[in-house]
């Protein structure tokens, strides 16, 4: 059989196992093992072991199940529904004001931790009966949750541009400070989305206005809110002055969120302190599975050298820098629905890197354009881990009506990725300054 | 996972406060990691809610539904049985080599690889058991 | 595995590809081999962590993932002690080094006996380049000046050394380190200049020591029972350019690449400043990681330990 063959039907296995409703874990896990099997035997399976071992026991991971550990305390202790609570009556004349407020928090989100995953699951368990009780779409609610998610990797501290700045020897300081600007811009894009959509379709936002009669419990929403500000303080102060890194700050915020949970929101029995660690737990290993088949499927397509060659083939084509830049762009929002954002930049940063430099572009631009690219790449399917993950901490969310919420934003953040190519300014004007 | 909150926290306490870091503390927090996501595929089984796209299953007559998912159970075990063959093997390997980490602690890596094919084996049974229900809902149909 | 009589050989690295030094050297061997070795044997490469990652990289060996790697020996140091010949900071001149560790010299002869134990075979060695101590704001330039300094380091051996010399040693990933120094987490970092080069670690560290706390190697790897039932021919092509490889590995680490006319400027162009110690503060260095070379003994063996030292050229 021919290698091209092998890739074609390990594809096509993978997209008819999802279609058939199999677990997103098996889909790929199991299609990535056919695929192995195919391309060098039995003996190749000697392959899943190190995969599967290696893809869950890094360090850098550890920072996920903490955060969702975080975001399940502040939730079931009221802390979000406070916080949430706020931002929406501050919100509250605009359309869509509530959407618009899961947005600004999974922006505050964001600056707190690095992994999307992370921000959809913390956000997603607070926002998301909110906006339902307020009588908007699923759909629209689930987008409102899931794209914004993936902003935690564009605005610092971000867990992938360390790993870039690692492979492409670009500075990890510049790209957090060059993340900024097109952070802010992703989140203007998305507010103007809302708006728009809250305005043209009738009675998104009539819902809404139920809301800002200013209760007592927003009154006392106000006189907590100290607490959680200074978790986020916690957090955030902990990276800025040195005291822990980006992954042992989620452990900082795990212990402030109990603590706040306890001393001052008097929420926590013992009960809930169970349900806490239970439910972490289980959107945990729901997530750290699907990871684990996404990188047995990422393994297969290294084995047969599928990122290797379709980047050689950009690397050996003769055409202008605009056309190659999108050719590239295009290649990487491809590749990006099938494989996770870590593999796509460890892979593809080597590969790309050289064309970069005959080009002359500069290389903590193109970090930027990367990471924006797999903020996409996040939200396609079929790998889109933001979106498993929002079907994994949502019950009242069906996968099908996630997935066309979400859509629209891949236009959006499509546009956003345009502006960021033809104004390289918007990444590269914060980083001169320094 | 709380106690993998925990060793970081008192991590990041000994170092900033004793300037006494734990040399244990992260990797430990990798193997509870290896465990976090092996050990609760099984129970997630149990209650039918690993992630999926379920569009176009829930669609389906009953007895077809009813026929993908004995394929499902079916191709969970084969993958659950694949793992464990392999991953078996590699803590048989580090165990006869008597491989261990390259830290202070000197863990025998068969431990933390050892969970994976213990893990998945109650995948396994997971499936098994979820094969033959549907097998018998099948028969007093 | 074999067509036409060629032997297909699966090689990995978890070196990412473009990186400084030890990509180029590592491309020169796959090369060597495929160039001289047409009809023979062929390595088909898997670079920059395709096949396997850094910690995959030994059980991935040793269940036939990969049929030969590149890997950098503080990887293999908790299965295999013995290689730490290569990690202790007795490395006092490149040339040294090379020299020593020579393929089929008796260092590396006598290593691969105590390998053999365990079914691993080195090939090649290369040398070993130093690992220095770079700090955010202390300028070291004794053993006191490190009292208490936390220092990330990346094994047991290197934690080890800081304790012996009364720093306090602190593990995290390398993809946290640069944020990690900009902040403060920690004081400084254990890292081997060359390869150092731009990962940002410049900009957030103000003194680099130019002494060799630790020394860092990344040799070739061939389960022993496999490399033995290859073809004769096939051996003797990778033994050839293997042979080439040490020596090219000199030329890049002494001429293409010398430290202080073409390395050292780097940083200092980006606002460091080497440290030179004096002839005496390198003694006082030499004396407070004597422990260091003796725990190292202790745990090989008195007799293994002592003759690799003596074969070393250390005593
Ligand atoms: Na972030
Ligand atoms: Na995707």
């Amino acid at each position: 059989m021919s290698l091209l063959a092998i890739i074609a039907i390990t594809i096509a296995l993978m997209l008819g196992f999802l279609l058939f409703g199999f677990p997103i874990f098996l889909s790929m896990g199991g299609a990535g093992i056919i695929g192995i099997m195919m391309h060098s035997g039995i003996d190749g399976l000697s392959l899943l072991q190190t995969t599967v071992y290696g893809a869950v026991s890094r360090f850098t991971l550890v920072a996920a199940p903490l955060f969702i550990l975080m975001g399940e305390v502040i939730f079931r202790s009221g802390i979000g529904a406070d916080l949430y609570k706020i931002l929406s009556w501050l919100l509250r004349r605009i359309p869509g004001g509530l959407a618009m407020a899961t947005v600004l928090a999974c922006a505050v989100f964001g600056a707190m931790c690095g992994i999307s995953i992370a921000a959809v699951a913390t956000i997603g368990v607070i926002a998301i009966p909110e906006m339902l009780k307020n009588g908007y779409d699923k759909g629209f609610a689930a987008g409102a949750v899931c794209a914004p998610g993936a902003l935690a990797m564009l605005i610092p501290p971000s867990l992938l541009f360390i790993l870039y700045g690692e492979v492409a020897g670009v500075s990890v300081g510049k790209l957090f400070v060059a993340g900024i600007l097109p952070g802010v811009l992703l989140v203007v894009l998305m507010s103007a989305y809302i708006i728009l959509r809250s305005l043209t379709v009738p009675g998104m936002h009539q819902s809404d206005a139920a809301t800002p009669t200013f209760h007592r419990e927003t009154v006392n929403a106000f006189k907590r809110v100290w607490a959680p500000l200074l978790l986020i303080l916690a957090v955030l102060g902990s990276i800025y002055f040195g005291i822990a890194t980006p992954t042992e700050s989620a452990a900082i915020g795990v212990a402030g969120a109990y603590l706040s949970a306890c001393f001052v929101y008097r929420s926590l029995d013992r009960k809930r302190f169970g349900e806490t660690l239970e439910e972490a737990a289980l959107i945990t290993g729901k997530i750290l599975i699907v990871y684990v088949g996404a990188v047995i499927f990422t393994q297969f397509l290294n084995l047969s050298r599928v990122p290797e060659t379709i980047a050689g083939f950009i690397a050996a084509m003769d055409t202008p820098p605009w056309a190659t830049m999108i050719i590239i762009q295009s290649m990487l929002v491809l590749l990006g629905m099938f494989i996770d954002g870590a593999s796509m930049i460890l892979i593809t940063t080597p590969i790309l890197l050289p064309i970069v430099k005959v080009m002359q572009w500069d290389p903590v631009w193109f970090g930027v354009l990367m990471i924006a690219n797999i903020e996409i790449a996040v939200i396609t399917p079929p790998l889109g881990l933001n979106l498993y993950t929002l079907s994994a901490v949502s019950k009242e969310i069906d996968s099908e009506a996630i997935l066309l919420g979400t859509f629209p934003y891949v236009a959006v953040m499509i546009i956003g990725l345009i502006l960021l190519i033809v104004f390289p300014q918007i990444s590269l004007w914060l980083p001169s300054m320094m | 996972m709380l106690f993998m909150a925990l060793i970081i926290f008192y991590d990041v306490g000994m170092r900033y406060l004793f300037n006494r870091p734990t040399f244990w503390a992260m990797e430990v927090s990798e193997y509870l990691l290896v465990y976090l996501a092996f050990a609760a595929a099984a129970g997630i089984q149990d209650r039918k809610s690993h992630i999926k796209m379920d569009y176009f299953h829930n669609k389906m007559s009953e007895t077809a539904r009813g026929y993908i998912d004995i394929i499902i159970y079916l191709g969970m075990v084969g993958f659950a049985s694949a793992i464990i063959w392999t991953s078996a093997r590699m803590t048989i390997i580090a165990y006869q080599y008597e491989s261990s980490s390259n830290s202070t602690l000197e863990v025998p890596l068969w431990l933390p690889y050892g969970l994976v094919p213990l893990c998945m084996t109650l995948l396994v049974l997971q499936g098994a058991i979820d094969m033959a229900k549907a097998f018998k809902k099948g028969f007093f149909q | 595995e074999c067509l036409g009589g060629e032997k297909r050989i699966k090689m990995a690295t978890y070196i990412p590809v473009g990186y400084p030094l030890i990509d180029e050297q590592q491309r020169f061997f796959v090369n060597q081999v495929n160039e001289t070795g047409k009809g023979s044997v062929r390595i088909d490469m898997y670079w920059g962590g395709s096949l396997l990652k850094g910690k995959e990289i030994l059980p991935g060996l040793q269940a036939g993932t990969a049929d030969m790697v590149f890997q950098t020996t503080a990887y293999l140091l908790g299965s295999f002690p013995v290689i730490a010949i290569q990690n202790l900071p007795i490395w006092d001149s490149l040339e040294k080094a090379h020299v020593k560790l020579e393929m089929d010299g008796p260092l590396a002869v006598f290593q691969n006996d105590v390998l053999r134990k365990r079914n691993l075979f080195q090939l090649a060695v290369g040398g070993a380049v130093p690992e220095f101590l770079w700090t955010r704001r202390k300028r070291v330039r004794t053993p006191a000046d490190m009292r208490g300094l936390k220092i990330r380091v990346a094994g047991k051996l290197e934690a080890v050394a800081m304790e012996t010399l009364g720093a306090v040693p602190v593990t995290m990933s390398s993809a946290e380190l640069p944020q990690a120094l900009q902040r403060g987490v920690v004081d400084g970092a254990l890292m081997n200049p060359w390869t150092a080069r731009g990962r940002g670690v410049e900009e957030y560290c103000r003194y680099m020591l130019v002494y060799a706390l630790s020394s860092q190697s990344t040799p070739i790897y061939v389960m022993r029972n496999k490399w033995e039932s290859w073809p004769a021919e096939a051996r003797s092509v990778m033994k050839n350019a293997a042979a080439k490889w040490e020596k090219n590995y000199l030329t890049l680490i002494t001429k293409t690449y010398p430290l202080k006319e073409t390395i050292i400027p780097i940083y200092e162009k980006a606002g460091m400043e080497a440290v030179y110690p004096t002839t005496v503060e390198k003694a006082e260095f030499a004396r407070a990681l004597k422990p260091l070379i003796d725990w190292w003994v202790s745990q090989v063996g008195q007799e293994t330990g002592n003759r690799i030292l003596m074969l070393a050229g250390v005593k």
